[in-house]
């Protein structure tokens, strides 16, 4: 004979006042002390810009999507030009190249601080925000904030404006700065390239949560540099190595009950890791130099690539790389004859990808032979990630249900902010419900 | 009460005068244009933009559109310059308008912390810890409706909408006639 249990739901609610929305959830279901389920609900905004951008024109369309999010608006527009320019057989000037790069290093300089010093750290450190973080460490958090403005600077003189740029266009930009422009961001990034070093410096000597796991990793990669919005789709097991149109070879998205996002598995239904763990594993190579010593400097590399609470080391990483890659290019800058390239627009279908601070956001766009969009697929790093997410809140829960639902929340928090999801876009607060028996 | 939400962050930026000055008033819209209500506090702001040939030239009033407030839309505010943060807000009617102090919206305690974001409360909470106090001023919100993605004002916020300009041009004249020597305006 056998007893059912019987079962309880435990659950509470964080709120607070924030400027965005309520549709995130965690559900975790125990049986026997295991974690049998666990489901991250998350609010999906670019299921609504594919309707959106169709019957548009290219370059309407890079505005529309740099609203998708407003701390990675760069990694939509670039996957939209790659993909377009691709379609119409666009070569991009190698100058106007750079200058994108130079755009997206701002961005990636202003999210992962961002990240790393007002979200990620407080975990670290056991305070509850960077609010009481700055009270007892009021010179970390005004770093973090300068690296954070130096990337809002950055992302304003090449993009137009610090947040949705404006200036990106398909075949190049619209305006391309003087020399005289970019070199007096000069002195600022110099300084913040000493700021990205002793942030590395201080986020490796964190405890990480004991978690390692075996995970697929995957990014871009580009012989010749840092992956960003060219290469190859890469895993770092070497499983899988296609061209970056190619990612419908090998995953698919699929509709998960009880959420409107969808979410991205491979054809054989496994999970994968994208995102800063991601491309500093697989693309350690291709670091700027700078950046690779700091990196061997923290002897972090390995468990970069199995414990997912040590992205807070690879942002780090990459903090570093992007304030040196962004000085080279001032450096090496030459303002280019012309912002773009002219292009004739034609029916076709393309996909691109590029490297937002959280992962892989890959595009598929579909055109008319006037190049108005018939068709519109955009994968975010977050529908990717989420099978990993839940993947690893069912194999760490264990370690902290014992603890007051509390402390478990801000444990499983912490795990969940490791990823740097894009659930707060639209995510007001997080419901986490623990359901025993 | 809840400011609403702000999808894709900041909005374009828009000014009425140069940077502010001490007696002078500096406002914040926040919002998101492609969320519904959520634009209210930017459309009403766009409308005080388009007197602010005059009052800017008057009064020395600066209005940015901010979207999302950020620590250093705050940071370098002088300590004479009052703050007016404008947003749309969840958790009251729909077309009520709401006036706080700003220091009433900073968070003092643990509450949610965003993954991506950092919400208002912990922005005015945290530049008042590394200013050591907030700016003085005020916020002036609007209850939204509807914030789903796509859709327009909704009938009781557009219909509040000229009130809720008039509320806010009020509190800027409140506050900068409350700053300025003599009980006046600075002149800009």
């Amino acid at each position: 004979m056998t007893t059912e249990a019987p079962s309880f739901e435990r659950s509470f609610r964080v709120e607070g006042i924030t400027r965005v929305e309520g549709e995130g959830s965690l559900h975790l279901t125990v049986r026997d002390g295991e974690v049998t389920d666990a489901r991250l609900r998350i609010f999906e905004a670019p299921r609504y810009f594919e309707q959106l951008v169709v019957g548009r024109h290219p370059d309407q369309v890079l505005d529309i999507v740099a609203r998708i999010c407003g701390i990675c608006p760069e990694a939509y527009q670039m996957s939209a030009a790659g993909a377009f320019e691709a379609i119409f057989g666009v070569t991009v000037d190698p100058q106007v190249r750079a200058l994108r790069r130079l755009l997206y290093a701002g961005e990636y300089i202003e999210s992962h601080a961002l990240h790393v010093y007002l979200l990620h750290a407080p975990d670290f450190l056991g305070y509850a925000s960077a609010i009481d973080l700055a009270k007892d460490h009021r010179a970390v958090v005004e770093q973090g904030l300068a690296l954070k403005k130096v990337g809002n600077e950055l992302m304003a003189v090449v993009g137009g404006r610090s947040i949705h740029p404006v200036n990106v266009r398909v075949g190049g930009l619209y305006h391309v700065p003087t020399r005289e422009e970019l070199l007096a961001m000069r002195p600022a990034l110099a300084t913040a390239l000493e700021q990205a070093k002793a942030t590395l410096d201080f986020v490796a000597q964190f405890q990480a949560p004991p978690f390692e796991r075996p995970v697929r990793l995957v990014s871009l990669r580009h012989p010749d540099e840092y992956p960003l919005f060219a290469g190859r789709l890469v895993s770092h097991d070497g499983t899988i190595d296609v061209p970056i149109g190619d990612w419908r070879t090998v995953f698919r998205e699929e509709h998960h009950e009880g959420s409107n996002a969808l979410h991205a598995r491979t054809h054989a239904g496994e999970t994968y890791q994208l995102g800063p763990s991601a491309r500093v594993t697989i693309a350690a190579e291709q670091l700027h130099p700078v950046a690779r010593e700091a990196l061997a400097r923290t002897g972090l590399a390995d468990q970069i690539a199995r414990n997912p609470f040590w992205s807070i080391a690879a942002r780090g990483v990459e903090l570093v790389h992007y304030c040196a890659e962004a000085i080279d290019i001032i450096d090496g800058y030459r303002r280019p004859a012309a912002p773009f390239v002219p292009w004739t627009p034609k029916a076709g279908a393309a996909g691109w990808g590029s490297e937002a601070p959280r992962g892989t956001c890959w595009h598929h766009w579909e055109t008319d032979e006037r190049g108005y969009v018939t068709r519109a697929q955009i994968v975010p790093p977050t529908s990717q990630n989420q099978g990993q997410i839940e993947a690893d809140l069912r194999g760490f829960a264990p370690s902290v249900l014992e603890l007051e639902h509390a402390e478990a929340t801000r444990r499983l928090e912490q795990l969940i902010r490791s990823y740097d999801p894009c659930i707060s876009c639209a995510t007001h607060f997080l419901d986490v419900t623990i359901d025993r028996s | 009460m809840t400011p609403g939400d702000a999808a894709g962050g900041h909005a374009a930026a828009g000014s009425a005068a140069a940077d502010p000055r001490p007696g002078h008033v500096l406002v914040l819209a926040c919002g998101e244009r492609s969320r519904g209500d959520d634009a209210a506090a930017l459309v009403a702001a766009e409308q005080l933009l388009a007197r602010a040939d005059e009052a800017g030239a008057r009064f020395g009033v600066q209005i940015r559109l901010v979207g999302q407030l950020e620590p250093d839309d705050l940071a370098g505010v002088g300590p004479e310059v009052r703050v007016v943060v404008l947003d749309a807000v969840r958790g009251v009617p729909p077309g009520a308008i709401i006036h706080r102090p700003l220091a009433d919206l900073a968070s003092s305690g643990p509450g949610p912390r965003s993954s991506h974001v950092l919400p208002l409360r912990d922005v005015l909470a945290l530049v008042a810890v590394l200013r050591g106090a907030l700016p003085e001023g005020s916020f002036v919100g609007l209850g939204g409706e509807s914030f789903e993605l796509g859709a327009a004002l909704s009938p009781a916020v557009r219909q509040v909408l000229p009130a809720y300009v008039e509320a806010i041009r009020q509190e800027i004249d409140r506050l900068g006639a409350g700053s300025a020597p003599g009980g006046g305006w600075a002149p800009a």
